[in-house]
């Protein structure tokens, strides 16, 4: 019996064992069968797909980073700085390279400027919510960011407290502020993490010579640490960004800032809906001086939060009937192609009708009389420049003013350039007679200012029309002769005249010859007629008139508090003219030297 | 007088006769079957004894080597500047250290007898229960690393503030229990036929033989299941499927009925079904556990999840996929620096990075050796615990390897599982240094 049960004991460990080994193939096979799965795995990704893994690593490793090019400045004529480029960085740290956070921000705060205790906390919260990014900084002049870095970047990477990025924001600055802020124009942020950030231009200058301006962003390539910053051993390629060009404009800061300073006087006397100022050199075509009112700090866009009507710039964007101011075109086109001569006579006698029209001059008792060309344009007689209207035939008179560029863009350099725009002769049906005698003085046409400017320097450049532009030193100018330099000479005598005797008083200057015209128009839509109780009162000058140095054009929309243009405009001519006087130091004028160079009224019969 | 025919890979036919010849055997001979007369040849067992040194030794090396490498690529890490040129070498001087410690533990336990382990077994399995669920249920004792609180942390003079991960000792004291546990067969007074019954069916031991399941081990097993429960909380999904893995290998590997273990897995996948599921059944709690369904979908497609859960994984594919057929670049990887953990639990990628398809293929040879080593060691062991002892070492190492590399390379989600050996990390290298003493230790007894 014993050995009965040690043998079966026996047996029984032997069956022990024969079940382990049995269990123990079994685990080694599932061992086998899990070394076999990822020896088939490991192939595949290894060797099958080694280049896509590898390509695959080359995408994710390398990277691109922008190098911004700086946009070009702007600048006046003389070459200070109206609007230039200026680096902020934004700077931030990686929480988790942080150890000792008080030191970093004792670091931080020495180097930047920054207050320890917020920087710490920052840190410090930063830190619990495992950030990886952490905003330290923003905005930080270049010049007061670049040592702080330079500093850093010289110090060996175990001995940088914590890891700094920055970002950097490319800003406009305008040294003038808001001088010219609708011809320089404004520029935005755009911001692109591939491309770099750029600033776009919206309007003004910095739009139209954008090509000049921009510049080309460069870029380095080469494999980015985890922290986003490439590792520089192993750059690969580097573009370096190219600059943007300056571009210099006629603009003159001085001038400018005469302009809008009578302007602003303007503005606060008679609170127009809007103003403008422009300054224009007759012969060279160069604008001076432009301002608008109203207008808006550039650096803060102090003045754009309610209306983009800040940003406009009157003296392309706005359409208006010239009035009287286009009296002297009218008569100019007559007398040079003889339809009138200088001695013709015309009769003012304020009971002037055309087709059942009554046609009369703002004047009191019973009209100007008789008057020579010369006296209608010093007492803007409407009567007699109609009968000089009716007489060019409305062709002619279309072509005339036409000659004048004042139907046509003047392609300066600004954009959204309006054109002027009259009814052509050959679109008129009927009513032709009262529609020359209201285009001989200016009614049922409309054109910008600027036009109008430049077609005013015509008679102050003997006959000659120069486009007018911002851009110095341009050599592609359109100009053409308008008329004969006599009769250049002619109208800006009348235009004296004018200013010395007849509406333009307000605009004379003692010991200076000024030749200039009001324009008093009622504010017209066009097709549906006039709007009663709105005018625009404007201005145009020639200065000085015997020997011509800036047309200066001063228009109001809306004017409160009187609407004539020389109650309203003609002061702040004055104005601009008294220091264009100072600037220039343009010497006194004397009678016998206007009437050696004026060819007389009459002489040319 | 006869002779009990012993075999490996025992068929039914096999099976049957060596039952009849037990059968023959009771009735008149008696003999104590030899151990080593196996079919399959084996390595002696002093080989035996110096390739289970040698082997982990070149593994170990193999891990400082590589770590050196991922060290060099810390330094190009900018993002993480160093406190001193020697700092990224910090992780690798410490585990020389560690190797060291191992190697000297390893050799004092392996003259330990084994009956001590087997005797004291059920100690550490509950100290280190213990240790584990007071670190999940009392605040400040565990140390947050990476968001998880696996470690306790000690100032050691010399090598600085050392972590303690008490699950990679756990993995060891499970082992052993279970050991232990498997290796107490009683032989009951009563005699019975034995069933011709085959090991699928079963436990192939007779009832009369049966695995002295006390109160005791009730208890001790219940505890196993809340620290492994602790473990799950650290949150260490990874470590507690392993050890779970462990357990029921070294039940089935002593016997235990595969029906219950299927039972057991398939209660197992219930849990896990619910376990991703609840959350977002629920919606109790999601903020901090709806990251369970997002990490199965991102192992599922990491490169639709890269910028998020996948972001590891797919680093890791391509690390792995950048290493070619066959490369040399020690130190030249690339794919290191965007790696988390590349020194610990994503060494492998590392690994494949600068030595291609060969050299991974040379370090699963190498782990295969090992696991074959200790195979052999439990099939010819003349005690059972150390039969399961190797048996289920064989296991551990394996199955973490497996569960490891399977990781790298994408077949299996992130889990924090270290590769024996070669990961940086002091817990897992000297618990897995103890276990090769006792299993040398055992090696010893087998001569
Ligand atoms: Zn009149």
């Amino acid at each position: 019996m014993r050995h009965r049960r040690a043998a079966v004991r026996i047996a029984t460990e032997a069956r022990i064992r024969e079940q382990e080994q049995k269990r123990l193939l079994c685990a080694s096979g599932l061992l086998t069968l899990g070394g076999m799965l990822i020896i088939g795995r490991l192939f595949s990704l290894q060797v099958l797909q080694a280049d896509q893994m590898r390509e695959a690593a080359r995408i994710r490793r390398e990277r691109t980073r922008p190098l911004l090019a700086r946009r070009g400045a702007i600048l006046d004529r003389w070459g200070r700085p109206l609007a230039q480029t200026d680096f902020y960085y934004h700077l931030a740290i990686d929480p988790r390279s942080v150890r000792d956070p008080t030191a970093v921000a004792r670091w931080l705060a020495s180097g930047l400027g920054l207050p320890v205790g917020r920087l710490e906390a920052m840190i410090q919260e930063a830190q619990t919510r495992n950030a990886r990014y952490l905003r330290i900084a923003a905005f930080i002049p270049q010049h007061r960011a670049e040592p702080f870095l330079q500093k850093y970047r010289k110090t060996p990477l175990h001995q940088r407290p914590a890891l700094l990025m920055k970002e950097v924001i490319p800003a406009r600055e305008l040294p003038e502020g808001r001088l010219a802020a609708q011809v320089i124009g404004l520029t935005a942020l755009e911001e692109d993490r591939e491309q770099g950030n750029m600033l776009k231009p919206l309007c003004g200058v910095e739009l139209t010579l954008n090509r000049q301006l921009q510049g080309v962003n460069g870029r380095e390539e080469g494999e980015i640490a985890p922290g986003g910053l490439i590792i520089p051993e192993t750059l690969e390629v580097r573009v370096p960004p190219v600059d943007g060009q300056s571009v210099r404009l006629t603009l003159d800061v001085a001038i400018q800032e005469a302009v809008e300073q009578a302007l602003d006087e303007l503005v606060q006397r008679h609170k127009p809906k809007g103003a403008l100022a422009l300054v224009l050199d007759p012969h060279t075509g160069e604008i001076l001086a432009l301002a608008n009112r109203p207008t808006f700090d550039p650096n803060t866009r102090k003045g754009l939060e309610r209306s983009m009507e800040p940003l406009r710039n009157r003296a392309i964007t706005f359409l208006y009937e010239p009035g009287s101011t286009l009296k002297p075109i009218t008569i100019a086109a007559a007398l040079d192609r003889g339809i009138i001569r200088p001695t013709d006579r015309f009769a003012c006698k304020n009971n002037f009708v055309i087709n059942k029209k009554r046609i009369g001059c703002v004047v009191h008792g019973r009209g100007h009389g008789v008057q020579t060309p010369e006296a209608v344009i010093k007492n803007s007689c409407n009567v007699a420049s109609a009968q000089i209207g009716l007489r060019m035939g409305l062709a002619r008179l279309y072509d005339g003013i036409q000659r004048f560029h004042l139907l046509e863009p003047t392609g300066i350099e600004l954009p959204a350039e309006w054109t002027g725009w009259t009814d052509p002769p050959d679109r008129i049906r009927y009513g032709r007679a009262l529609r020359e005698a209201n285009l001989a003085f200016g009614q049922g046409i409309f054109v910008t200012p600027l036009a109008l400017a430049a077609a005013y320097a015509v008679f102050a450049n003997e006959g000659r029309w120069v486009q007018p532009h911002l851009l110095y030193g341009r050599s592609d100018l359109r100009t053409t002769q308008v008329l004969h330099p006599e009769t250049a000479r002619l109208i800006l005598h009348a235009l004296v005249r004018a200013v010395e005797e007849g509406t333009g008083t307000r605009a004379r200057l003692p010991g200076y010859w000024i030749a200039g015209k009001t324009g008093t128009a009622q504010k017209a839509i066009p097709k549906h007629g006039y709007v009663r109780g709105k005018y625009i009162a404007s201005f145009i000058g020639i200065l000085p008139a015997d020997n011509p140095r800036a047309v200066v054009m001063v228009l109001a929309d809306e004017p409160q508090n009187g609407y004539y243009g020389g109650e309203v405009a003609a002061p702040t001519f004055r104005r601009i003219a008294q220091f264009l006087i100072w600037y220039w130091k343009i010497p006194a004028s004397n009678r016998s030297n206007l009437s050696d160079k004026a060819i007389r009224w009459g002489n040319r019969a | 007088m006869k002779t009990i025919r012993r075999t490996v890979n025992g068929n039914s036919r096999v099976a049957r006769q060596v039952a009849s010849d037990a059968r023959g055997a009771a009735q008149g001979a008696l003999c104590l079957p030899h151990a080593s007369s196996m079919t399959v040849h084996h390595a002696s067992p002093k080989t035996c004894s110096s390739l289970l040194v040698f082997l982990p030794l070149l593994l170990c090396l193999v891990g400082l080597v590589f770590l050196v490498s991922v060290s060099i690529g810390g330094i190009l890490k900018p993002n993480m500047p160093p406190a001193s040129p020697l700092e990224p070498f910090r992780p690798v001087i410490q585990q020389a250290c560690w190797v060291l410690l191992g190697v000297g533990i390893m050799l004092t336990l392996s003259r330990i007898p084994l009956s001590f382990y087997q005797a004291s077994a059920w100690l550490w399995l509950m100290l280190l229960s213990m240790v584990l669920i007071a670190l999940w249920k009392v605040p400040g004792l565990g140390t947050e690393r990476n968001g998880a609180v696996r470690w306790i942390e000690f100032s050691v003079p010399l090598l600085g503030r050392v972590g303690v991960q008490p699950s990679e000792l756990f993995k060891l004291a499970t082992l052993l229990y279970f050991a232990a546990l498997y290796s107490q067969i009683t032989p009951s007074r009563r005699t019975r036929r034995l069933p011709a019954s085959t090991w699928l069916y079963g436990q192939n031991i007779p009832s009369s033989y049966r695995v002295a399941w006390g109160k005791g081990a009730y208890c001790i097993v219940a505890l196993w299941l809340v620290a492994l429960v602790a473990i799950e909380r650290q949150p260490d999904f990874g470590t507690m499927v392993l050890v779970f893995a462990l357990g029921v290998g070294v039940s089935f590997l002593g016997g235990a009925s595969v029906f219950k273990i299927a039972a057991l897995g398939l209660l197992a996948m219930l849990g896990f079904t619910a376990w991703v599921a609840l959350p977002h059944l629920t919606g109790v709690d999601q903020h901090r556990t709806g990251y369970r369904l997002e990490r199965i979908r991102a192992m599922l497609d990491p490169w639709a999840y890269e910028y998020d859960r996948g972001f590891q994984m797919v680093r890791a594919q391509i690390a792995v996929g950048s290493g070619g057929f066959a490369r040399l670049a020690l130190g030249e990887g690339r794919e290191k620096r965007y790696l988390p953990a590349a020194e610990n639990d994503y060494i492998f990628a590392t690994i494949a990075e600068e030595t291609g398809f060969v050299g991974c293929a040379l370090c699963i040879g190498l782990f295969a050796w090992l696991v074959a080593t200790l195979l052999s060691l439990a099939s010819r062991a003349p005690t059972r615990f150390g039969r399961l002892f190797a048996g289920g070492l064989a296991l551990w190492i394996g199955l973490q390897a497996l569960i490891n590399i399977g990781m790298a390379i994408g077949l299996l989600p992130t889990v924090g599982v270290p590769l024996p050996f070669i990961s940086a990390g002091g817990s897992s290298m000297l618990s897995l240094m103890a276990a090769l003493g006792i299993a040398l230790a055992i090696a010893r007894e087998t001569r």
